[in-house]
């Protein structure tokens, strides 16, 4: 049996920032990008459904931000994995994403290729590779 | 307050109160601010047995004069320069800095009463001028009592050097009579400062007598004017007798005329210097929060903005790289596309990190939620990733008030951010202390320097932020200097009081 692909929610306020990772992370074959959201609210309506295996959640949003949204997420979807992507951040909002249950935070200038070892890790081990940051 | 005006005008006619009227007239009629009221007295066994020794040594020297001497009274001039001494106190110059002139006039009238009548005439002055102070100041009877016992006995000090030098009566001429003044004067004012400067230091053991003296010293030569007064009064009086006192009285009353309006002028003056300081303060601290507001609302809007779009755009161009790579082909031109797209995409990443810079620098996050420290240290992350070594030294358990904090910070940002712009530095150390309720920013850097002229310079280009700060940390109660020469680097000291 063939792995099954991964299966990754993006949610990001910006249209802009939700196509270009929908479209990078669509030519990956083992990933499978399974829904969009633009806000926190909207995330948690649709992994109910969708049951993702990894959220790339925008921790800065209007509304519920990415944190109060990871939060609930893990509350009620436990086996959902939450990376956190941030354009840049204080080191206590990052301590903040890490209590409230995201796995791991990434940089939105990270190279691709380290974004993308950050995911495959995510999703097989639940873990952040040793030398993402 | 309008109701203390109007309300006792109908209340003192009702009642036919008319010293209370009178008071309240006086209160209306008061032309300058009140000296800020005395606080009660602190009755300790010091200065009660102090108070007590004055009092009874007053009375004591009263009655002996009495029973043994022959007092010259003289009724119409006793009344009249009473009331003259009575009123300068109640409309005393309080507020005339940093000449303490306030009680010049009446002690004019009071060595004129003692040298020219003894002992009576030393009382008039020893009784009307505490009262007067009581009206205006509400002095209570304690303060009062020690004010007329120790008014009492300098007089009569003065009068009794007076007459030792120039003996009774007319005496021994002219110039005799101007020494024994002089001396007079002197005296009154010696034995006057002695009694004060003594009952301060009981009621406040932390003012050192020699402090209160030292003080008084600079009022000093007044005494001068006191001898002159002296003799002058005593000179008239033998000449002219009531007629001659009373035309001596005159320019008296008429200085302290002057000298209220003058008192006024200055304290008009005073005011209006610190209302204009005051609103140059929050003028400027206006300013300062805007320009934050400002850079607060830029950053934001990179942020949100740009920043977004370059991630978007970056992972698009990432995105068309790797279908580029994926659907292999031999064509040159499909691999030279395919490293345009790689490096536009490495170049928006770059971009990225240049705005992320920028936009710290503009408005450090941290400040508000995690403090001083880490606020500093995000912002010399920054400097250290541009390749300026830095070396911090702050203590470990800092707790500031949240403006101290702020000003601090805003300091060493702007230095900072000077250095980051102009000085070209290798190095950067940030230095923080605390002694004596004072916190010691130091922030020294081995750039290129800058001379007077280029301070200049920048200022007529229209850069103020220095100049802002300097004049923060001044309205702050503290220091800033900043010490530079070309080729010698810069070093910069605030220093700020924080409790």
């Amino acid at each position: 049996m063939a792995p099954q692909a991964t299966r990754v929610m993006i949610v990001d306020d910006h249209p802009v920032v939700r196509k270009g990772l929908a479209s990078f992370l669509g030519h990956e074959p083992d990933i499978e990008v399974v829904g969009l959201a633009d806000s926190g609210e909207q995330a948690l309506e649709m992994a109910q459904e969708l049951h993702p295996d990894v959220v790339l959640m925008d921790l800065s949003m209007p509304g519920m931000g990415g944190i109060e949204a990871t939060r609930r997420l893990v509350e009620t979807a436990p086996e959902t994995r939450v990376m956190m992507l941030t354009s840049f951040g204080g080191h206590e909002r990052m301590v903040e994403a890490l209590k409230s249950g995201a796995v791991g935070y990434v940089v939105k200038d990270t190279a691709p290729a380290d974004l993308l070892n950050a995911l495959r890790s995510v999703a097989s081990t639940g873990k952040l590779p040793p030398t993402a940051s | 307050m309008a109701q203390d005006i109007v309300a006792p005008r109908t209340h003192g006619a009702e009642k036919g109160g008319w010293f209370r009227s009178a008071v309240l007239t006086i209160r209306r009629l008061d032309l300058l601010p009140k000296s800020p009221a005395l606080g009660p007295v602190d009755y300790n066994v010091g200065l009660v047995a102090y108070v007590g020794a004055t009092v009874v040594a007053a009375v004591a020297i009263a009655a002996i004069s009495v029973l043994r001497l022959r007092l010259t009274v003289d009724y119409t001039t006793f009344t009249v320069a009473g009331i003259t001494i009575f009123l300068m106190a109640v409309f005393a110059i309080r507020s005339a800095p940093p000449a303490n002139v306030s009680w010049v006039p009446t002690a004019f009238v009071h060595l004129g009463l003692s040298v020219t009548f003894g002992p009576a005439g030393a009382a008039v002055g020893a009784l009307a001028e505490p009262i007067g102070v009581s009206v205006r100041n509400h002095n209570g009877w304690f303060r009062t009592s020690f004010n007329m016992a120790n008014e009492f006995i300098a007089n009569v000090a003065a009068w009794l050097v007076f007459v030792w030098i120039n003996g009774p009566g007319n005496g021994r001429g002219t110039g005799s009579a101007l020494m024994a003044g002089l001396a007079a004067g002197f005296v009154h004012f010696t034995v006057n400062s002695g009694f004060v400067a003594v009952v301060i230091h009981l009621s406040d053991p932390h003012v050192p007598i020699t402090r209160v003296l030292r003080g008084r010293l600079s009022v000093l030569p007044y005494s001068i004017g006191y001898g002159f007064a002296a003799f002058a009064f005593v000179t008239m009086y033998n000449d002219a007798k009531t007629v001659g006192f009373m035309a001596l009285l005159a320019p008296v009353i008429l200085l302290h005329g002057f000298l209220i309006i003058f008192a006024r002028r200055v304290n008009a003056y005073e005011e209006q210097r610190a209302a204009h300081q005051k609103e140059r303060e929050e003028l400027l601290q206006k300013a300062v929060e805007a320009s934050e507001a400002e850079r607060r609302r830029i950053a934001r809007d990179l942020h949100d903005g740009v920043v977004q779009n370059l991630a978007g755009m970056a992972f698009a161009l990432s995105a068309e790289a790797s279908h580029l790579r994926l659907t292999p082909d031999d064509n040159n031109g499909e691999n030279n596309l395919l490293e345009l797209l790689e490096t536009s995409a490495t170049e928006t990443r770059g971009a990225m990190k240049d705005l992320r810079t920028l936009i710290i620098e503009l408005a450090p996050p941290t400040l508000r939620r995690e403090g001083l420290q880490a606020a500093l240290l995000e912002v010399l992350r920054e400097m250290k990733r541009k390749g300026t070594n830095t070396e911090v030294d702050l203590p470990p358990n800092l707790r500031l008030r949240e403006d101290r904090g702020a000003l601090i910070f805003r300091v060493a940002h702007e230095i900072l951010r000077n250095v980051a712009a102009h000085a070209q530095a290798k190095n950067v150390k940030v230095h923080l202390t605390t002694e004596d309720g004072s916190a010691i920013l130091s922030i020294e850097d081995d750039g290129k320097g800058f001379s007077k002229k280029d301070v200049e310079r920048r200022r007529a280009e229209g850069h103020l932020g220095t100049a802002a700060i300097v004049e923060l940390a001044e309205n702050a109660g503290g220091t800033l200097t900043i010490d530079s020469e070309p080729g010698r680097g810069t070093l910069v000291v605030l220093t700020l009081p924080i409790e």
